[in-house]
Parts: C-alpha cells; structure tokens; sequence
C-alpha cells in the first residue's frame, strides 16, 4: 500500500468500537465470576504446590484485569478514531465545496 | 477422600507416622473453574478478529498502528491467545494433580492396612512398610513439587518466556561443541554463588556443560539471559516498526546493538580483539553476536 493512500471508513470504526465495547463489558462480567469461583484457598496443602499456585493465581488475575483494561482501550480508541475520522471527512467535503465555489465564482 | 478417613486407614497412618492425603475434590472444582476460564479466552479470541475486521477497510498510517495496537504483541488479542494458553495449561496441571494424590492415596492407604497387619501378626515387616509407605510420600511431594514449578513458569509474561527460550538455545548452542559421542557434554565445572541452588544441590560447584539451561544458577544463566533479553525487544520492537526481519541491515543493525550492550557489560574484562567498534570486529567475532540475533528471531 501506498504509505500515503488513507481510506476512511468511519462507521466501520464505530462498529469496531461497539463490538469491541460489548466484548469488555462480557469480560468485566467473566472477571467477577473468575474472581469469586477461583477461591484463594489452595487445593492442596503442600507448600512446593500451593506457594507457586497461589502466585500464578494471583498474576492471571492481574492479567486479566490488564486485558479488560485493553479491552477497553480498544473500544475507546475505536470510538476516537471514528470521531477523528467523521471530523476528517466533514472537513475534507468543506474542501471540496470551498473549491467548486471558487471555482463557480471564477 | 473417603479412603483417608476408614478407621483401618486412619490407625495405620498414625502408625507410620503420616498425615493423611487431603481431599481432591477442591483441585476438581479448580480444575474445572480454570478449564472455563480457557474455554471463555478462546470464544474472545475468536470473536476479537472479527471486532477488528470490522475496522479493517481503513487504511493510512494511524490505521495501521490502530491495527498494530490490536494484533501486534501485547495487544488484546495476543494478550487473549497467551491466557488461553496459559488457563488450559494450568488445568490440565491440576487434573494431573488430582489423579496424583488419588493414586499415591490408595498406595498409602494400603501401606495403612498393611502396618495394622504387620503390628497385630508380623511386627518385624513394619520398619519395611514405613519405608515403603514414606517412599510413596517423596514420589507424591516430587511430583508436586514439579508441578509447582510448571505453575512458576506460567507466572511469566510472554517475553520473559520467549527471552528464556533464546537464552536456552544459546547455552545449547555454546554447548553442542563440547557434545561427546557417547551422549552428555565435555564437563566444564564451575563455582555458584546462587544460594538457592546451593541450599538445593548441596553443592556450590556445577557442570554447566551438562546442565540445562533451566536448572543452571542464576549467576551462570545470567549473560546468556542478558544477551537474549537485548536480542529479543530488539526483534519484537522492529516487528513492531514493520521492519524487514529478513533483511541483511536488520541483522547487522541489530547484531551491533547486541555488541554494544554485550561491550557495556563486559567490556573491563573483554579481550583487545572484542572491545572494538562492531563494524571493525573480525567475521568471527560478528558471527557471535550475529547467532544471538537468529535465535531471537527464531520462531
């Protein structure tokens, strides 16, 4: 592609971000399920299990909670390009116009 | 488990000496939670390429780092691919777990039975069932133990796990010329000063040649990992850029950056030869830098 070649599709933007946003918010619902089904008790007592067991639980958690927040910032970002982009448009099409009314008037 | 807690069982254990087994039903129902979790990031990875797609007639250079953001390394969908990876590994540890202490359980629980036996008509077999009994113990904490140390693993980002997989290949790259014909490596013992693997091997001297590069200290797994740490953000930054990763300037750029920090942290003892600039280093010295960059690039 040419580097400089910019399409702008703003409503597929905003579709992205809407997806995008219904896909964080069935992952805010699934982390709070995870968070109460995955109790903090070990499953066994054994220390050379349980020590590593309970550091993995507790890092996964926290990823999680990490890819809920990109979730989200993938529906913000989307949201913003798409108004960006309508911006964009609407002031490309003022352009155009400011260009056929000069060209009228000449 | 119900075998623990029969009144032989439970006057054997106390014969022997040996706690009984907890119960396994907490790993199933945590086996279970973790297996859901899988099955939920692999839905959200299947439905995350679609929500992008959705974006994907744009196009220009901030489409293309919105698209990069999206699907490049760290973002949401990688990010989604390694939980699913990392929530069915974990299951299926603790499924191995609980098929473990099941087994290990009826053996101990027949060491039980047995020491009620030997006490009541053969008292001279019970320092044989003992030993058998706390040898299916060790078996069970050995396992676990490994187990414990697959959960360690999976704490790790998935750099950290790529940057240990490259340091890896570069201890076995610098060991496979010490490679004997009859299996294992030409010894090269050297000291630690890693008190952990000390307090664990009993020993502070270790064969690096014959060790993998998991189970060495961490002062002999340093270089190897500094090296691989460099190499490897230096690969995923120019994936990150769209960079040619095949190109020739892509190998030499890199390889010199590898140098410079290689000079950086070892230049006080470095040999004349290796404390020049990379461009006038010989073919040899290049290519020392340059396999570091290859195994980074490695899938």
């Amino acid at each position: 592609m040419d580097p400089n070649e910019v399409t702008i599709d703003a409503d597929g933007r905003r579709a992205s971000g809407r997806r995008f946003g219904t896909l964080a918010d069935e992952y805010a619902a699934f982390g709070a399920g995870l968070r109460a089904e995955w109790t903090e008790v070990s499953p066994l007592p054994y220390e050379e299990f349980s020590m590593p067991y309970q550091e993995f639980r507790h890092a996964l958690l926290e990823d999680c909670d990490r890819l809920g927040e990109h979730l989200r910032h993938s529906r913000d970002g989307q949201v913003v390009m798409a108004e960006v982009n309508t911006l964009a448009e609407q002031a490309a099409e003022a352009g155009v116009e400011a260009v056929r009314e000069d060209r009228t008037w000449a | 488990m119900g075998l623990m807690s029969d009144p032989v069982v439970v006057t054997g254990l106390g014969i022997l000496g040996i706690p009984p087994l907890p119960d396994t039903a907490l790993l199933g129902q945590h086996a279970a939670v973790l297996a859901g979790a899988a099955r939920h990031h692999r839905l959200l990875l299947q439905d995350s390429g679609p929500a992008t797609r959705l974006a994907s007639a744009n196009e220009g250079p901030a489409a293309d780092v919105a698209h990069a953001y999206l699907t490049g390394d760290g973002g949401p969908q990688h990010q989604t691919a390694d939980l699913a990876d990392r929530f069915t590994v974990a299951a299926a540890g603790l499924v191995v777990s609980q098929h473990l202490v099941e087994w290990i359980g009826t053996l101990v629980a027949a060491a039980a039975v047995a020491a009620v036996a030997a006490v009541a008509f053969a008292p001279h077999l019970l320092p044989r069932v003992t030993v058998l009994a706390r040898r299916y113990m060790t078996l069970l904490r050995d396992a676990l133990s490994r187990i414990g140390r697959i959960f360690a693993a999976l704490l790790k980002s998935p750099q950290a796990r790529r940057i240990d997989t490259v340091a890896g290949r570069l201890h076995d790259t610098w060991r496979a010329s010490r490679r004997l014909p009859g299996g294992g490596y030409e010894p090269r013992i050297k000291p630690t000063t890693d008190q952990a693997w000390i307090r664990r091997n009993g020993t502070d001297q270790v064969d690096i040649a014959n060790t993998r590069y998991r189970d060495l200290p961490a002062d002999w797994q340093k270089e190897n990992k500094e090296s691989a740490t460099v190499a490897v953000r230096l690969v995923s930054d120019a994936r990150k850029r769209g960079d040619d990763l095949t190109s020739d300037e892509f190998m030499e750029t890199a390889s010199e950056k590898v140098h410079v920090a290689w000079l950086r942290r070892n230049g006080e003892w470095a040999p004349p030869e290796q404390q020049l600039p990379y461009r006038e280093l010989s073919h040899a010295e290049k290519e020392k830098d340059r396999v570091v960059v290859r195994e980074a690039l490695d899938p």
